[in-house]
């Protein structure tokens, strides 16, 4: 039975069903004007850029609504935040009034270095207690609540104390922050660390899902890869289903970024969120790892 | 786990996955520093059901090298397609060792690349690869500079008396001029094209690249008009650039003076006067 609807912990918009915007359909998306609900867009790409990116954002903002997609504010790193990026953050924000601001659950570098990647956080208290006070900082500067994503991961540290979805909930709850649930990150981690991704995702406070992300990725025999590639498995819009019959309608965006095909074959394959949005329930077969 | 312990298992990581990209300094076939990080690993990782702790950190030392190889090939896809991409791999791993991202973005992880090129040891044809990465540098930094508007012709002829005595023309920020020592312009947009690659034996070349319309755009000048724009980006006054512009010439002073206003009638069409002050 499909339990009541959830009064969202923020008042934001439901956005519907967007995908990413990427340079590969920025000609079509400007000329044809596609009827797509929203985009995402990745924060750092228009960020200390003058040309046409930040054109092409700018009148794609003027038609569609937009969310800006953060990789870089390494939130869990213990190097100091970065306040510049920050600063240039909160004027890109000012400029295409994103719906809202999101990024990771991880860390990017320490050391004054960057290895532009999501690299995973030991789940501790120590850790805990520095990603909350970074969160509040961050949503005190950009003054709006910051929404994060829950990462797919390849290692696990002994020294973690706590579950990743125990860390992300406890986060969610102390910094009052809003969560981007990636089903198909759920669907990798789960592979590759052995754990029930159905479990994960009704231990995710679902009042603070503000979006969620769904993706393909790929099966490398000895893990899975987080990809971005080709059609998400029946598997990963199993756990969209069951994750949206928990929170209720929420945006949904649909990622691809390897051998990225024409915007009408990516904007379908999003389209397949219409069947668990609103939809009636419908017994979900689940597939479990 | 403290603050400290954090800070230092986050060090650990983050040397385990750029490692392999350290030249000389450890030898990741060496047996010893294999060990060495399998027993890192094992201090600080799980193993999964099919992988052990080295070898899932290794994923993340992986996707590191080929994620920054694969933004430092399409910046320099000129270089690479010259070097090789065997030799690029190379280059790009000894240069990223030397030049780790400090930043946020991307786009200026391959900034310092020309002059790394230019000054390191082993390198085959160095001193063209050097300035074909300039050009290609040159690209990038043009596409990615700051909005502007440039001054239309219309604009250009309804400037008033007092400035037109003495004018000191600004260009506009998206704009580059490069002196090299090879037909480098040419040269990339032969690899970059699949045309005829030119002679790429020595020969002084003067290239100003510049983006109008959220196109960045390239020509060759000749040593005059590049003395010109270059003394006007160095902020002299146009009777100055002009100087610098006779000094430069080769052929009769007559010619200069009919060249002068072509040039800056063309270089208006182009957009690259931002003002007149």
């Amino acid at each position: 039975m499909r339990a009541p609807p959830l009064k969202p912990r923020f008042d934001l918009p439901l956005l519907g069903i967007g995908i990413g915007l990427r340079t590969q359909h920025y000609g079509h998306v400007l000329s044809e004007r596609p009827a797509i609900d929203w985009f995402e867009v990745i924060t750092e790409n228009f960020l200390a850029t003058g040309g046409r990116p930040l054109r092409v954002l700018e009148e794609v903002a003027a038609h569609y609504p937009v969310v800006l997609h953060g990789v870089s504010l390494s939130i869990g790193s213990t190097d100091p935040l970065d306040r510049a990026y920050l600063a240039q953050v909160a004027e890109l924000a000012a400029r295409v009034r994103p719906q809202w601001i999101s990024d990771h659950v991880c860390w990017t570098g320490v050391a004054g270095r960057n290895v532009h990647d999501l690299l995973p956080i030991p789940y501790t208290e120590a850790a805990l207690r520095h990603v909350v006070a970074r969160i509040r900082e961050v949503q005190d500067v950009l003054g709006r609540p910051l929404v994060l994503e829950n990462p797919s991961s390849y290692v696990e540290f002994r020294e973690s104390t706590m579950s990743e979805v125990e860390f992300i909930a406890r986060m969610s709850t102390e910094a009052d922050c809003g969560l981007l649930l990636d089903v198909n990150n759920v669907f990798v981690s789960s592979r590759n660390h052995d754990f029930d991704p159905y479990a994960y995702i009704d231990a995710i406070p679902a009042e603070r899902v503000v979006q969620f992300h769904v993706a393909g990725h790929t099966d490398k025999g000895t893990h899975l890869l987080d990809t971005h590639t080709g059609c998400a498995r029946d598997e990963v819009w199993d756990l969209l289903r069951h994750a949206l019959e928990r929170t209720g309608p929420r945006a949904v965006l649909y990622e691809w970024d390897e051998d990225i095909p024409e915007f009408e074959v990516v904007h379908a394959e999003a389209l397949r969120a219409r069947e668990f949005l609103g939809a009636p329930k419908q017994e979900t077969a689940r597939v479990r790892g | 786990m403290s603050a400290v312990e954090l800070t230092r298992l986050q060090g650990w990581f983050q040397n385990a996955v750029v490692r392999p990209s350290l030249p000389f300094a450890i030898d990741p076939t060496s047996l010893a520093d294999a060990e060495r990080g399998a027993a890192d690993a094992e201090l600080h990782v799980l193993p999964s059901r099919t992988l052990t702790p080295s070898e899932r950190v290794g994923i993340y030392a992986d996707a590191y090298l080929a994620r920054l190889v694969e933004v430092l090939t399409s910046d320099y896809a000129a270089v690479s397609a010259l070097a090789g991409c065997g030799a690029f791999h190379e280059l790009a791993r000894r240069y990223l060792a030397a030049h780790p991202s400090k930043s946020f973005t991307l786009s200026v992880l391959g900034r310092h690349f020309p002059d790394w090129i230019a000054g390191a040891d082993g390198i085959e044809r160095r001193e063209l690869l050097a300035d074909i990465a300039r050009v290609e540098l040159a690209i990038t930094r043009t596409f990615d500079a700051p909005r502007e508007s440039a001054l239309r012709p219309a604009d250009m002829a309804a400037l008033p008396p007092e400035v037109l005595a003495d004018p000191r023309p600004r260009l506009i920020a998206a704009l580059e001029l490069l002196d090299l020592r090879h037909s480098a312009n040419a040269i990339v947009r032969a690899l970059r094209n699949d045309g005829d690659l030119p002679s790429l034996d020595p020969a002084r070349t003067y290239t100003l690249v510049w983006r109008k319309d959220d196109v960045v755009w390239r020509r060759d000048l000749a040593p005059a008009a590049f003395a010109l724009l270059d003394a006007l980006a160095k902020r002299s006054s146009l009777a100055d650039a002009i100087a610098a512009a006779e000094s430069a010439h080769t052929g009769a002073a007559a010619d200069l003076a009919d060249l002068v206003p072509r040039w800056i009638g063309e270089w208006s069409e182009d957009g690259l006067f931002a003002a007149m002050e």
